[in-house]
């Protein structure tokens, strides 16, 4: 099961397991572009992961088809804004918490019930180097991801000595929709944003998580901090002028 | 000096930005990561960069927090 599987490392993501055999079920508001990202076994459904109720109805379709879920990737999510915390605004930053922090939340409570159903669970939770670094007018961003991070960690202790395994996938600077929500459209600040750099692509995370989710059953690739080369930090990019 | 142990906050990263290093400092533990693996991963490690990885059994929460059968 994917979140935000219409786009990006989600519908990457979806694709790479599709792949590797696994019956995807993919869930985003924009269902009609899951479809192409999940292939012919899979499913496509629309799920709003702020909205407890759709969450509720999108797993309850899960479990009445499938019974059980071996692996949750938690990947919807995202950036509204680059603001400083002194101008910081309520809508974006509720945004964030929404999407970020209580989406998971909704999804993964939903989800550990069919988890336990299955022989091995995953969960894979798509944090990001915000995670665990700053800069100036990410704090709406980072302080979610951070929360995504201590969630994760949560998960880790509270699940401990049952058959699932926990993974944090921390993305540096990935070439997807990403710039383009947080500036709201505005394609030359997004495109600013990797110029001069080869960044990463939806694909290259998606390898990632797949080989983190095809290990035996008793390794667990607790935490994956993956940037493009030329990524330092997240200030500390070297560009081709 | 440059001090090598596996801490996040390795100097490593940042003086090796633009050139063609990766600076991984935690070895993946077997096939598929490093360029050229057996899923058919592209070579490149120029431009790829798995930065950090942390590998538990499924057990073992933290250090000091692993479920034990009796």
């Amino acid at each position: 099961m994917v979140t935000g599987a219409s786009s990006g490392i989600g519908a990457a993501t979806a694709s790479a397991l599709a792949r590797q055999g696994y019956v995807v079920v993919g869930g985003a508001r924009r269902v009609g572009r899951i479809r192409k990202a999940v292939g012919e076994s899979g499913l496509a459904l629309e799920l709003d992961v702020t909205d407890r109720d759709s969450v509720e109805r999108f797993v309850a379709e899960i479990s009445k088809r499938f019974r059980r879920i071996d692996v949750l990737v938690n990947n919807a999510g995202g950036a509204f804004g680059l603001a400083p915390v002194a101008e910081a605004v309520d809508a974006d930053w509720i945004g964030m918490w929404k999407v970020n922090v209580l989406g998971v939340m909704f999804v993964t409570r939903a989800c550990i019930p069919l988890l336990r159903k299955a022989p091995h669970g995953h969960i894979v939770n798509i944090s990001s180097i915000a995670g665990f670094e700053t800069y100036k007018g990410g704090a709406g961003y980072t302080s979610v991801k951070h929360a995504v991070r201590a969630i994760t960690r949560t998960l880790r202790l509270e699940l401990n000595g049952e058959p699932i395994r926990i993974t944090e996938i921390a993305p540096g600077l990935v070439e997807t929709e990403f710039s383009i929500v947080r500036f709201k459209g505005d394609k030359k600040a997004s495109s600013a944003v990797y110029s001069g750099l080869k960044p990463l692509t939806g694909a290259d995370i998606a390898d990632c998580i797949a080989f983190a989710v095809t290990r035996p059953a008793h390794v667990d690739i607790d935490e994956m901090v993956i940037r493009p080369v030329a990524q330092a930090t997240a200030t500390v990019v070297a560009r081709k002028t | 000096m440059i001090s090598i142990s596996p801490d996040r906050g390795l100097p490593i990263g940042r003086i090796y930005s633009g050139r063609p290093h990766a600076c991984t400092f935690e070895a993946p533990p077997t096939r598929g990561v490093e360029g050229g693996g057996s899923r058919g991963r592209p070579a490149s490690p120029v431009l790829f960069d798995i930065d950090e990885m942390v590998i538990r059994p499924v057990a073992q929460a933290t250090a000091t927090v692993v479920a034990r059968k009796t």
